[in-house]
C-alpha cells in the first residue's frame, strides 16, 4: 500500500534559519497583544509623570553650607588658612612638612554615631599658589593630607596622589610647587634632594601676580549614620581642625621672599575670620580674632610654621541629591515592566502556548534570547521617551523650588551626566524587564515572577532606609537595586568624604558600576532560565 | 526527507506513574493512521515526546529519521495540533499564525493562504478568546498546516464539534493522506475512527496493544463468528452446541455462534428441520473491536498481551525487561 505512495514534500520551503526570525516572531507576539501594548505606554507615561510630580512638591533647598564659585561656574567649597604673599612672574616655592594632625575639640555625638578618628583623612596642609585671595578662584596646590597621602589638587576637582604614608619628623614630605607662565607643576620627595613629579596643572588666564604660600585646611567632622528602625537616623558632625608644621620654606626664581601673611579664606566652620599678622617671626594677633572653640592660627619661630586651618577645597556636594531623589519615581513605571516582563512568559505557561512555541523552535535558549531581546528592547525605548521627557521638566521644576546655582546646576539632556541618567533609567527598566522575563521562565507563574523580582529590585531600596547604614550599603551594592545609582545626578568626588544616606541618593557604587550589577543579576538569571528551560518538560 | 514518524521504544514516568512502557509504532506515508487508547494511555504523552517536548526516559521518536530538535524549521517538517485551547486569547486568530508563521521564516501570505483553507476568513481577525471550541480546533489546523507540511499530527482533533465540523476534519483528514502525507490522529472514541483512518495504533497503558490495518483488526474481532436469526432458538442452540459451537443468544430471536462455518450450521440447521430466517458472518463494528482490547488491556497484564493478542505490535528490546 505504501509503496504506491508518492512522499509529500512540503512547499515551504525557507531560506535559512535566523535569530532574526525568531526575534521578529517574538515582537509580532507582543504587538499583536493590545493589552501590553497599552501597559507599555502607560509605563512609558510614569516614567516621565512620577519624577515631574516628585520634582514639582519636592522641597525648597535650604543648605547652610557657605559655597563659592569655582573656575567652572559650579559649587565649591574653599575655607581655609592661608600664609601666603604676592608673587609675580614665574619661581617655585618649597617646603618641607613633617606633621599634619587634628587639633581643637571633637564635636559631642549623638548615641550611635561611631567616634571620629582624630585627624580627618582629608585634611590637607602643604603649598598653595592661587589666582586671588578671592573664594573660588583658580588655584594648584601640593599637599600632605591626614590620611591620603601626598596629592597635586587643582582648581577643586582635579586630584593627583602622589608619594603614600603620612608626613612625620621621621619621615618628612617635601613638597614644591613650580610656576612657568599658566603651568603650575608639582613635585615631592622624601629627602629635599630626590624630587618626583606628581602633576601639572594648567590654569589658563592665571595672573602675572598670584597669592602663594602655605594652608591648611580640615573638612568637617560628618558622619551619616542609620539604625534599625530609622531612630537615629541623620547626619552627625562638627568642626575640625587640623594644624601642619612646616619648615626649610625656600622661594626661588624671581620670587623673593618677603614677609608672610596669615588670613582665613571663605568662612570656613572655624568661626569668624580672623586676620594674623606675621612679621619677621613676630606674630601679632589682631583684633576681631576667632573664638575660643577652634582658633585658626599661624606660627612662626626660628623658620618653623605652625599653620593650623579648619574647611576644606573642595568641590561642593550637597547632602541631597534633588534629581535622584526625583528620580525614584521611576519606580511606578518599574514595577509595570516587571509586570510586563513576567508576563511576556508566564502567560504562555498559563495558556499551553508555550508548547506551541517551543514546537516551533525546538532550540530553547533561542527562544528566551529572542523574548529578552524583544522585551528589552521595548522597555528601553519606552522607558527612554518618558526619562528623556521627564528629565528637563523635573530639574525646571527643582529650580523653581529653589534648587539654583550654585547649589546645583541644571544638567543638559546631552551632556555626560545627562545621558547617562536618561539612557541609564531606560537601561535600568529593560534589564528589570528582562529578570522578570528570566523569573518567569523559572518559575512559570506571573505571580510569583513578578512578586520575587520586585523584592530584588525595589525591597532593597525600602531596606536601606531602615537598615543600619553598613547594610543598608552592601544591600545597594549586591542587589539589583545598585542600579539605581545610574540615575545620580550629583557628581561623587573621591577627594570628599561622603557621609551620605542612601536615601539621599548617595550610593556606594558609581553610576556604570551598580547598573552593571544589575546586568549581572539578569544574565544569571537568564543563564539559569535558559538550563531549566531546556531541561524541563512543558 | 521520509514522511513518518518512528517511535521505538518510549519509556516515560511522572512520578509514580508510567506513562510510556515501551511505545513502539511507525506512522507511513498517504494513509489516516489512528491513535487510538483510553485517557491516560499515553497518546499525548507520546505527541509531546514526538516534538521534543517532553523528553523521555528511554526510547527515540524520529520524523523522517531524525530526531524533531535537530529540525531547524520543524514546522516545514511536522504540523501539530495539540491542545487547541492553547491560545492568547485577546491576540487574533490571524496575529496567533502571524508570529507562528515569522518564528519559521514565513510570510503573511502563507498565513492567509491557511486562513482560507480552513475556512476561518470571516474570523481571522476576531479575538481567538471569543472564539467556540470548534473554530479553536480549525485554528490550530491552520497552525499545523502553515510549513506545509509531509507529516501531521491531531491530538483529538473531533473534541467538542459539530457533525459538520466532524464530517469537515474527517475529508479533510483523507484529502492530506491522499496528498502523500502520513497523518497522525489520536482519538479516545473508536467510533470517531471509523470510516476515517486506514491504520490503527492502539494503545493502553502507555504501551501498543495492536497497531494493524483496520480491515486486519475487524477481521479478526469478527473471528469465525456467525449470527443466526430463528424463532426456533432453544432447538438451534441445542442442535449446535451439541455439534461444538459456543452459542450465545444476543437478542430474542438471534444467536452469534462461534466455532462452527456457515455452510456447516447451515447444513446441521437443515438436516434437523429447525427453521431460520438468515444467516450471516458476523461483522464486528471497530468500537467491538476496540472495546475488546482495550478491556483486555485493563484486564491483562501488558507483556501477555503483547505476545498474545496483537497482530504486530512491535516486539521490541525493551519489552522483554
Amino acid at each position: 500500500m505504501t509503496a504506491t505512495i508518492t512522499p509529500y514534500r512540503s512547499s515551504q520551503q525557507t531560506a535559512r534559519d535566523g535569530f532574526t526570525q525568531l526575534v521578529r516572531s517574538e515582537w509580532t507576539k507582543f504587538r499583536t497583544v493590545r493589552g501590553w501594548v497599552i501597559a507599555m505606554c502607560a509605563a512609558a507615561l510614569l516614567t516621565a509623570l512620577a519624577p515631574i510630580e516628585l520634582s514639582a512638591t519636592a522641597q525648597n533647598h535650604n543648605s547652610l553650607d557657605t559655597v563659592a564659585t569655582g573656575p567652572a561656574g559650579d559649587a565649591v567649597i574653599d575655607d581655609f588658612y592661608f600664609v601666603h604673599q604676592p608673587l609675580t612672574g614665574n619661581g617655585s616655592i618649597t617646603v618641607r612638612v613633617t606633621s599634619l594632625h587634628g587639633v581643637g575639640p571633637m564635636p559631642q555625638l549623638p548615641s550611635g554615631f561611631t567616634p571620629f578618628p582624630r585627624t580627618q583623612p582629608w585634611a590637607k596642609a602643604g603649598l598653595i599658589v592661587k589666582a586671588s585671595s578671592r573664594p573660588g578662584s583658580p588655584y594648584a596646590a601640593m599637599m600632605v593630607t591626614g590620611g591620603h597621602g601626598v596629592r597635586m589638587q587643582y582648581d577643586f576637582t582635579h586630584d593627583t596622589a602622589g608619594l603614600a604614608g603620612a608626613a612625620s619628623v621621621a619621615s618628612p614630605r617635601w613638597l614644591r610647587l613650580t610656576r612657568s607662565g599658566d603651568t603650575l607643576t608639582g613635585y615631592a620627595s622624601t629627602d629635599g634632594t630626590h624630587w618626583t613629579e606628581v602633576g601639572t596643572a594648567d590654569l589658563a588666564g592665571l595672573p602675572s601676580t598670584v597669592q602663594a604660600g602655605l594652608f591648611a585646611a580640615s573638612p568637617a567632622y560628618m558622619q551619616a549614620n542609620q539604625s534599625f528602625g530609622g531612630n537615629n537616623n541623620g547626619i552627625g558632625g562638627g568642626p575640625s581642625q587640623a594644624a601642619a608644621v612646616l619648615d626649610h620654606l625656600r622661594l626661588t626664581g624671581s620670587w623673593p621672599a618677603r614677609s608672610w601673611t596669615g588670613g582665613q579664606i571663605g568662612g570656613g566652620e572655624g568661626g569668624p575670620a580672623s586676620i594674623i599678622q606675621s612679621n619677621g617671626g613676630k606674630v601679632t594677633v589682631q583684633p576681631g580674632a576667632p573664638g575660643p572653640a577652634s582658633p585658626d592660627h599661624f606660627r612662626q619661630a626660628a623658620g618653623t610654621f605652625t599653620v593650623a586651618g579648619s574647611g576644606d577645597i573642595a568641590p561642593y556636594e550637597p547632602v541631597t541629591d534633588p534629581l535622584l531623589v526625583c528620580f525614584y519615581g521611576t519606580l511606578i513605571g518599574l514595577i509595570v515592566v516587571i509586570a510586563l516582563g513576567a508576563m511576556f512568559i508566564t502567560a504562555e505557561f498559563r495558556r499551553g502556548l508555550i508548547r506551541t512555541t517551543l514546537a516551533a523552535t525546538p532550540r530553547r535558549a533561542r527562544v528566551l534570547a529572542a523574548k529578552a531581546l524583544v522585551a528589552g528592547s521595548v522597555t528601553f525605548a519606552a522607558a527612554l521617551v518618558g526619562a528623556a521627557v521627564a528629565f528637563p521638566i523635573a530639574q525646571h521644576m527643582l529650580n523653581r523650588n529653589g534648587w539654583k546655582a550654585p547649589y546645583y546646576q541644571v544638567i543638559p539632556l546631552f551632556s555626560t551626566t545627562g545621558l547617562r541618567i536618561v539612557l541609564g533609567t531606560a537601561g535600568l527598566l529593560a534589564v528589570a524587564a528582562i529578570l522578570a522575563l528570566a523569573a518567569g521562565a523559572v518559575l512559570r507563574r506571573g505571580a510569583g515572577a513578578v512578586t520575587s523580582v520586585v523584592a530584588l529590585v525595589v525591597f532593597p531600596l525600602i531596606l536601606a532606609v531602615v537598615l543600619p547604614l553598613s547594610p543598608a550599603n552592601w544591600l545597594m551594592r549586591l542587589t539589583p537595586a545598585a542600579a539605581f545609582s545610574v540615575q545620580q545626578a550629583v557628581p561623587q568626588y573621591s577627594q570628599v568624604s561622603h557621609s551620605c544616606l542612601p536615601y539621599n541618593g548617595c550610593y556606594p557604587l558609581a553610576p556604570w558600576a551598580g547598573f552593571g550589577v544589575m546586568c549581572l543579576w539578569a544574565l544569571a538569571a537568564l543563564a539559569g532560565a535558559m538550563f531549566l528551560l531546556r531541561r524541563r518538560d512543558v | 526527507m521520509e514522511a513518518t514518524i518512528e517511535v521505538a521504544g518510549l519509556r516515560k514516568r511522572f512520578g509514580t506513574t508510567v506513562a510510556l512502557d515501551g511505545m513502539s509504532f511507525t506512522v507511513s506515508p498517504g494513509q489516516v493512521t489512528g491513535f487510538v487508547g483510553p485517557n491516560g494511555a499515553g497518546k499525548s504523552t507520546t505527541m509531546r515526546v514526538i516534538l521534543a517536548l517532553d523528553a523521555p526516559d528511554d526510547g527515540r521518536a524520529l520524523i523522517g529519521g531524525l530526531p524533531y530538535a535537530s529540525l531547524r524549521h520543524p514546522l516545514n517538517h511536522v504540523g501539530a495540533l495539540l491542545d487547541a485551547a492553547a491560545l492568547q486569547p485577546s491576540r487574533s486568530a490571524r496575529n496567533h499564525l502571524l508570529w507562528l508563521a515569522h518564528s519559521q521564516g514565513l510570510g503573511t501570505k502563507r498565513v492567509d493562504q491557511v486562513i482560507e483553507q480552513t475556512g476561518l476568513r470571516p474570523a481571522a481577525k476576531r479575538k481567538a478568546g471569543g472564539y467556540s471550541l470548534g473554530m479553536r480546533q480549525l485554528l490550530g489546523i491552520a497552525a499545523a498546516m502553515l510549513g506545509d507540511p509531509p507529516v501531521l499530527m491531531f491530538d483529538e482533533p473531533f473534541n467538542g464539534l459539530d457533525p459538520e465540523g466532524t464530517a469537515w476534519i474527517r475529508g479533510f483528514l483523507r484529502a492530506l493522506a491522499a496528498e502523500g502525507r502520513a497523518v497522525l490522529v489520536s482519538s479516545h472514541l473508536m467510533g470517531e475512527l471509523q470510516g476515517n483512518a486506514d491504520h490503527l495504533v492502539v494503545v493502553g497503558r502507555g504501551q501498543v496493544i495492536a497497531d494493524t490495518s483496520v480491515a486486519e483488526l475487524l477481521t479478526a474481532a469478527s473471528r469465525d463468528r456467525v449470527t443466526l436469526r430463528t424463532t426456533a432458538r432453544p432447538e438451534a442452540m441445542t442442535v449446535l452446541s451439541h455439534a461444538g459451537a459456543t452459542v450465545a443468544a444476543t437478542d430474542h430471536d438471534t444467536l452469534t455462534i462461534s466455532g462452527l462455518a456457515a455452510e456447516r450450521i447451515a447444513a446441521l440447521l437443515g438436516q434437523n428441520s429447525v427453521p431460520f430466517s438468515e444467516l450471516a458472518a458476523h461483522r464486528a463494528t471497530l468500537e467491538e473491536a476496540y472495546m475488546e482490547l482495550t478491556r483486555d488491556a485493563t484486564e491483562y497484564r501488558a507483556q501477555e498481551l503483547s505476545s498474545g493478542a496483537a497482530q504486530g505490535a512491535e516486539p521490541t528490546g525493551q519489552e522483554s525487561r
